[in-house]
C-alpha cells in the first residue's frame, strides 16, 4: 500500500511541478531575439505570454503519462495483496472468483485514473487563468479531444493487458508482473497518437485540418476500446485460479 | 451432513502434478489431522479441497458438487492459509470488518471471534505493527467468522507461543464436535493432542487415513554438543559426537536450552536426530 500511495503522490504532484517549471520557464525568456520571437509566436497565438505557450504545446500531451503511472497503485496492491495470500482466500472461502477480483482492480485504476486526471486538468485550468485571464479554446480542445480521453484508455488499456497476461501466462519476475507491465502498455497507448500528430504535422498523411485530427484522435479511442473488448472476450474464460496464488 | 469425497484425485500447480490418484472419503463431525513432511502435498491437498486448484483426473465433490466449478460448494468451507491472508494496511478493526462483509457475517459473529481470539485490545492497531503470534490470531479469526461446515486450517499454530497455541487448538476442538476440521501439521505431538483421525500425505499420496491410536510413535531425539552436559542431564547418552536425549516431543527443546542456560553450560550445537514423523515416512 505504501508503494500505491508513492505512485498515486507522484501521478498528482508532478503535472504541478510541472506547471510551475513551465510558468518559471516562461517568466524568464523575456530576454534575446530568439524569445522576443517566441513571445510575438504566442500572442499571435492568442496567448499571453510564453509560459502558456509552453503549457499548451506540453502539458495535455505529458498529461496521460502522469496518469498511468499513478494508476500503478492498483497493480502494486494487487502484487502486494497476492503476495499475502487474500485473494487465495477470497478465492477458497467466498463466491467471488478471478474474474471478479481481476475487475475490481481494473475498476479501482479507472477510479484513481479519473481522480488524478480531473485534479491534473483543475491545476492546469487555475495556472491558465490566472496567467491569461480566459482560456483559449485551442488548449480546451486539446484536454477535451486527447488528454481526458486518452488518459481513460490508457489506464484501461494498460491494466487490462497487464492483468489478462498475468492470468494467461506463468508467472515470471521481473518479466510480466502487472505492476511492470500496466505503465508500459499504458504509456505506449499515449505516445501512439502523438506520432500520429508528428507525422500529420510533417504531412506524412496529407495536409491535416483540426477536424481531421479529432477524427484521427475519435477513432485511435474506439478502436482502443474495441481491441480491450475482444481482449476480454477471447480471454474472459481463461483466467485460472492459480495464477493468484502467492 | 456434509461429505466431501474425492475419487482418483490428481493435481498439481501449472500441469505439473503434486497430487497422485487420491481416494478419501470424509463425513462425520471432527478433527482430521492432515500430516506430512514440508513438500509433501498439504496445502495443495487444501487448495483442492477449496476450489482454488482444478483437478487434471479423478473427481472430488463437497455435498455431489464440484468446488471448482460450484461457488456454492466452496461456500460451505473457510480456509487458513500460510500467509495472512489480510490487507496489510489496514487496522485489526478495519480487517474484521471487511472479512465479516466478505463472509456475510453479523456483529455478534464479529464479538464472538473477537473475543475467541483475545483482540479487544488490537482492535486499533494497524496488523502490521502485531507480533506474529498476534498476526496469526487475527488471521484465524477472519476465519471464524462465520459458520462454515468445513474448516481448513494450514499449520494455524506455527508462529504462536504455547499458551495461544493450546487455547486455539482447544477452539478447534470445539468447533469440531459438529463441524469438519482439517488441521495440517508436521508435528506428530501436536496430531496426537488434538485429533482422533489423522490423514499422512506423503509424496502426494495418502499413506494412511484413521485413528492416530494406530499410528506407531516413537521418541523424539536430539543431539548436543556441550562440556559437562552430563552434570545436568545424567540420561544423556554419548552417541559419536553428540550427547543425545530422548524428549516426549519437540516442544521439549526449550526446556532443556532453558535448563543449560541456567546451569552455565556452554552449549556448541544442538540438533534433531530423530523425528517420529519422518521415521514413519521413511
Amino acid at each position: 500500500m505504501r508503494e500505491g500511495r508513492a505512485f498515486l503522490l507522484i501521478g498528482i504532484v508532478l503535472p504541478l511541478f510541472l506547471l510551475i517549471i513551465l510558468t518559471v520557464t516562461g517568466i524568464n525568456s523575456s530576454g534575446g531575439a530568439g524569445a522576443k520571437a517566441l513571445k510575438a509566436f504566442s500572442q499571435s497565438m492568442g496567448l499571453r505570454d510564453v509560459s502558456l505557450y509552453l503549457m499548451v504545446l506540453i502539458l495535455p500531451f505529458i498529461a496521460p503519462v502522469f496518469t498511468v503511472v499513478g494508476t500503478m497503485m492498483a497493480p502494486a496492491l494487487y502484487s502486494e495483496d497476492r503476495e499475502n495470500g487474500f485473494f487465495e482466500f477470497i478465492l477458497s472461502s467466498t463466491k467471488f472468483g478471478t474474474k471478479d477480483i481481476f475487475w475490481s482492480i481494473i475498476l479501482t485504476a479507472l477510479i484513481v485514473g479519473l481522480f488524478i486526471i480531473s485534479i491534473t486538468v483543475v491545476e492546469i485550468l487555475i495556472v491558465v487563468i490566472i496567467l491569461n485571464g480566459t482560456v483559449p479554446s485551442l488548449f480546451l480542445n486539446e484536454l477535451l479531444i486527447y488528454t481526458i480521453p486518452i488518459s481513460i484508455i490508457a489506464v484501461l488499456i494498460g491494466t487490462s493487458i497487464a492483468f489478462v497476461s498475468q492470468a494467461l501466462t506463468k508467472r515470471m519476475t521481473f518479466v510480466n508482473s502487472p505492476a511492470g507491465l500496466a505503465p508500459v502498455f499504458g504509456v505506449i497507448v499515449t505516445v501512439v497518437p502523438l506520432f500520429f500528430s508528428i507525422f500529420s504535422a510533417r504531412g506524412v498523411f496529407g495536409s491535416v485540418d483540426f477536424n481531421q485530427l479529432y477524427l484521427i484522435l475519435g477513432g485511435y479511442v474506439a478502436g482502443t476500446l474495441l481491441l480491450l473488448l475482444l481482449i476480454f472476450f477471447f480471454t474472459n474464460f481463461r483466467m485460472v485460479r492459480e495464477r493468484l496464488l502467492s | 451432513m456434509t461429505r466431501i469425497e474425492a475419487v482418483g484425485l490428481s493435481t498439481g500447480y501449472y500441469g505439473k502434478e503434486v497430487l497422485h490418484n487420491i481416494t478419501i472419503s470424509i463425513d462425520k463431525p471432527g478433527i482430521y489431522v492432515v500430516l506430512g513432511k514440508n513438500g509433501a502435498g498439504k496445502t495443495t491437498f487444501f487448495r483442492t479441497i477449496t476450489g482454488i486448484l482444478k483437478l487434471y483426473g479423478g473427481t472430488l465433490t463437497i455435498n455431489g458438487l464440484d468446488p471448482y466449478n460450484h461457488p456454492e460448494a466452496r461456500q460451505k468451507c473457510v480456509y487458513l492459509s500460510h500467509q495472512p491472508g489480510v490487507p496489510l494496511s489496514m487496522s485489526v478493526r478495519e480487517i474484521i470488518d471487511l472479512f465479516a462483509t466478505l463472509l456475510e457475517a453479523g456483529e455478534d459473529e464479529k464479538k464472538r471471534a473477537v473475543k475467541m481470539l483475545g483482540l479487544n485490545d488490537l482492535m486499533d492497531k494497524s496488523f502490521v505493527s502485531l507480533s506474529q503470534g498476534q498476526k496469526k490470531r487475527v488471521s484465524i479469526a477472519k476465519c471464524l467468522l462465520s459458520d462454515r461446515s468445513i474448516y481448513l486450517f494450514d499449520e494455524p499454530t506455527s508462529n504462536l507461543d504455547p499458551i495461544i497455541a493450546s487455547e486455539v487448538r482447544k477452539d478447534l476442538v470445539g468447533i469440531s464436535r459438529d463441524k469438519i476440521v482439517l488441521y495440517s501439521s508436521h508435528n506428530l505431538y501436536e496430531a496426537r493432542e488434538i485429533g482422533k483421525q489423522v490423514i499422512i500425505i506423503n509424496n502426494g499420496t495418502i499413506a494412511y487415513k484413521g485413528d492416530i491410536d494406530n499410528v506407531p510413535m516413537g521418541k523424539y531425539v536430539i543431539g548436543i554438543r556441550a562440556e559437562n552436559l552430563l552434570d545436568v542431564f545424567p540420561e544423556a547418552k554419548l552417541q559419536g559426537r553428540y550427547y543425545t536425549l530422548e524428549l516426549d516431543s519437540p516442544d521439549g527443546v526449550s526446556a532443556v536450552v532453558q535448563k543449560l542456560v541456567a546451569a552455565n553450560i556452554k552449549v556448541q550445537e544442538i540438533r534433531e536426530i530423530s523425528n517420529p514423523l519422518e521415521d514413519l515416512l521413511r
